[in-house]
């Protein structure tokens, strides 16, 4: 039963070859960091910086994508700030530096989470919850949700290729000419699949026995190498460049801290 | 082994049991086919089988289903998933780990296998199931067939006591299939109690030792596979052939000169991967052409070039006569691919064809009139396309990809879950079709649409294909 010749692994990036661990910790470092942020300026820093991780899965389509989403939405709630301020005869504020902090604070969190869920073994996601003493009722829905992720992105291409079999490609101008249209034949599949993607992987998971931690033993155990912690280092190195930029330029407040 | 005494099972806020009075056994060392029209309870019966039903499922449960003498009941899912190994009709819904490799491990991850022994036990799997090569592969990347070659080693590495498939042949090509039916001998002389849901018949003849026919939830008739060999029981319950030709073999490659759709100095490579197609060209005259070849050769592939979901890196097309890009092409096709659900949009079964109608303009509202009646989807017009089973979004998305009259039809597995009707239905579809002047490009498995529709084959890999195996295509000169 010759399966193929084709020969398409999962990739070769630096993001593949750290730890679980690692981008763990990564991922925790960038989001107190967003926490602890509130400037454009220090918020931009570690954009820049989690970009230049999530480019080392070399995989620039899922990044792009998701970033496009942001920015629709960025543009979203630009164009009703205005229309509230058109209609209401009490001013609000539109400045684009306080509606681009919420924005900026969920492009560093997708570029770090896209890492994880794209390069990393499931199991090693889960042994490593499992190193970290958490509950089973944390551990697996974490993982799960770390696994529904590629699993989405698939969804989202396949549907955007239906549709472009379909004579309907969700470009700009077809999106701006057709706005309702445009949700429906992009949204509806969308969530149908999620639906059933969440359905089929809790199944899945079942039917693998997940469910004891305990017992679980990594055939491929994980190691934390030199490259893990030079990577968590500059994780660090990264938010206190961006603190020390916040504190020195003062930028102002923005989002909803 | 597996044992269903008198069992009646409704899924929760469904008005009527889903299966009714089931009384059926495996033993161990025993292989049973259930085979029966689309909607018959054929899943719900593995999904019993498995425990899925009542314990991820819910619903309302009458009657005793035992394994090994337990009642599922009384034993948590990660007990019976210990002795039962399930195959599902979508392989790719059972995966949860990323890479080929991972999959095949994880469950004995679980099982706190020793790490060496696990190792083996993939290896051995991979071996048996030729997917040595495909190890570091994303599972979201392979074809459909070759995610059911992962799914069944993942499973028959677990070397469970009973194993339950559900379309095990959907997808997978005519050898494979046979190399299956091989396997599942080996596993019952080695004591397996296997249950198998299938529609195709004909690949498990000498195979299975007891036949199940349902309908409407209910066995309507049990016996060995003879039972199988009189066309007009098969008739009257909607069933496929108990035996089919093999057309491969007779199916020649269309002439070159045909001046419909030629495809010439063809080369593509997926990022990171090995030549897929180099330097290859083919002709696809108007009428129906086979798109044949085993598992992961590129058939999808092919036909996502010729469509211009995947980028052409070196070569043309020429559609009578005229050199189009793959958009050219696009815009005069339709193409109607494996996975339905990313397809349907719409909020019922008729907005969903007028869409696809859009063009007609005020004669759509007569094409998805006809189309309903087609396809046999009058009574489901008003129903939401996602809310049907299989078989029912398969026939909705070929009427779709028929509703604009294409030039050009492409058709990816049209057939893989349906039954002896509706594959009738779809194949006389797709003659209409190819009698009307369309160049239909079939891509399928299936021996008995093969037979019913195909004037000609593409066998792949092409010549001009990176592979080295003898072509039966000669090259445009």
């Amino acid at each position: 039963m010759q399966a193929s010749f084709m020969n398409r692994t999962m990739g070769n990036g630096l993001a593949y070859r750290l730890d679980a661990r690692a981008k763990m910790s990564i991922s925790l470092t960038a989001s107190l960091g967003v926490i602890i942020l509130h400037s454009p300026q220090s918020l931009g820093l570690l954009l820049a910086a989690s970009l230049a991780y999530g480019l080392s899965l070399n995989r620039p389509k899922p990044l792009l994508l998701c970033h496009a989403f942001l920015a629709v939405m960025w543009s979203v709630a630009f164009g009703f700030m205005h229309l509230m301020q058109t209609l209401n005869p009490n001013p609000v504020p539109t400045e684009l530096s306080r509606l681009l902090v919420p924005f900026l604070r969920s492009a560093v969190m997708v570029n770090v989470i896209l890492v994880m869920a794209l390069s990393t073994r499931i199991q090693t996601v889960l042994t490593t919850l499992k190193a970290l003493r958490l509950h089973r009722c944390i551990a697996i829905p974490a993982a799960v949700m770390i696994r529904f992720i590629p699993s989405f992105l698939s969804d989202v291409r396949q549907v955007s290729e239906a549709l472009k079999t379909r004579g309907y490609p969700i470009t700009p101008r077809f999106v701006l000419s057709h706005p309702l249209l445009a949700t429906r034949l992009l949204i509806v599949p969308l969530v149908f699949r999620a639906l059933r993607a969440s359905d089929e992987l809790g199944i899945a998971a079942e039917l693998k026995g997940l469910g004891n931690l305990g017992s679980v033993r990594a055939f491929r155990p994980p190691r934390f190498e030199t490259r893990d912690w030079m990577a968590s280092a500059t994780a660090l190195a990264c938010i206190a460049a961006a603190v020390i930029l916040q504190v020195f330029t003062g930028g102002p407040r923005g989002g909803m801290f | 082994m597996l044992v269903f005494d008198n069992v009646t099972y409704t899924y929760p806020n469904a008005g009527t049991p889903a299966v009714r009075d089931i009384s059926l056994s495996v033993s161990a060392g025993e292989i049973v086919l259930c085979t029966g029209p689309s909607g018959c309870g054929k899943s719900t019966l593995i999904r019993l089988a498995n425990g899925l039903c009542p314990h991820f499922f819910r619903g309302r449960l009458q009657g005793r289903t035992a394994l090994a003498g337990k009642d599922t009941v009384s034993l948590t899912l990660q007990d019976i998933s210990r002795t039962v190994g399930t195959l599902f009709q979508d392989p790719e819904s059972q995966f949860f780990a990323l890479t080929v490799e991972d999959e095949l491990a994880f469950a004995h991850e679980w099982r706190g296998t020793s790490p060496d022994e696990t190792l083996t036990r993939v290896r051995s799997s991979a071996a048996s199931f030729g997917l040595d090569s495909i190890m570091g592969a994303s599972v979201l990347d392979l074809s459909e067939g070759q995610k059911q070659k992962v799914a069944l080693a993942a499973i028959i590495s677990l070397d469970p006591a009973v194993i339950v498939l559900d379309e095990p042949s959907a997808n997978l090509d005519p050898e494979a299939t046979l190399a299956l039916a091989a396997e599942l001998r080996r596993l019952r002389d080695a004591g397996m109690a296997i249950l198998v849901v299938d529609h195709r018949l004909y690949w498990l003849d000498g195979v299975v030792d007891r036949v199940v026919v349902m309908n409407d939830g209910c066995i309507v008739a049990q016996g060995d596979f003879d039972l199988l060999r009189d066309a007009a029981f098969r008739e009257a319950w909607g069933l496929r052939s108990d035996r089919v030709p093999d057309p491969r073999t007779t199916l020649t490659c269309p002439a070159n000169d045909c001046d419909a759709l030629q495809a010439q100095g063809l080369c593509f490579a997926h990022k990171d991967g090995p030549e897929l197609f180099r330097d290859a060209s083919f002709s696809l005259p108007a009428g129906v052409t086979g798109l044949l070849g085993p598992n992961g050769t590129g058939k999808t592939t092919l036909a996502r070039l010729l469509t211009g979901l995947n980028q052409i890196q070196a070569g043309k097309l020429i559609f009578r006569q005229r050199q189009m890009t793959p958009a050219d092409i696009l815009r005069r096709s339709s193409i109607v691919l494996q996975n339905t659900d990313h397809q349907l949009h719409m909020h019922t079964v008729r907005a969903e064809l007028a869409l696809a109608a859009a063009p007609y303009g005020a004669e759509s509202r007569e094409i998805v009139a006809e189309l309903l009646n087609r396809f046999n989807l009058s009574a489901l017009a008003q129903r939401h396309p996602q809310s049907l089973s299989g078989g029912e979004k398969q026939r909705l998305v070929i009427a779709c990809g028929m509703a604009k009259d294409p030039e050009v039809l492409i058709l990816d597995e049209p057939t893989s879950g349906l039954d002896g009707l509706n594959m009738n239905l779809v194949a006389r579809a797709i003659r209409d079709a190819a009698n009307r002047g369309t160049v239909v490009l079939l891509i399928s498995h299936d021996l008995e649409l093969l037979t019913l529709t195909c004037n000609a084959a593409l066998h792949l890999p092409l010549c001009g294909t990176t592979d080295n195996l003898e072509s039966t295509c000669s090259p445009v000169s």
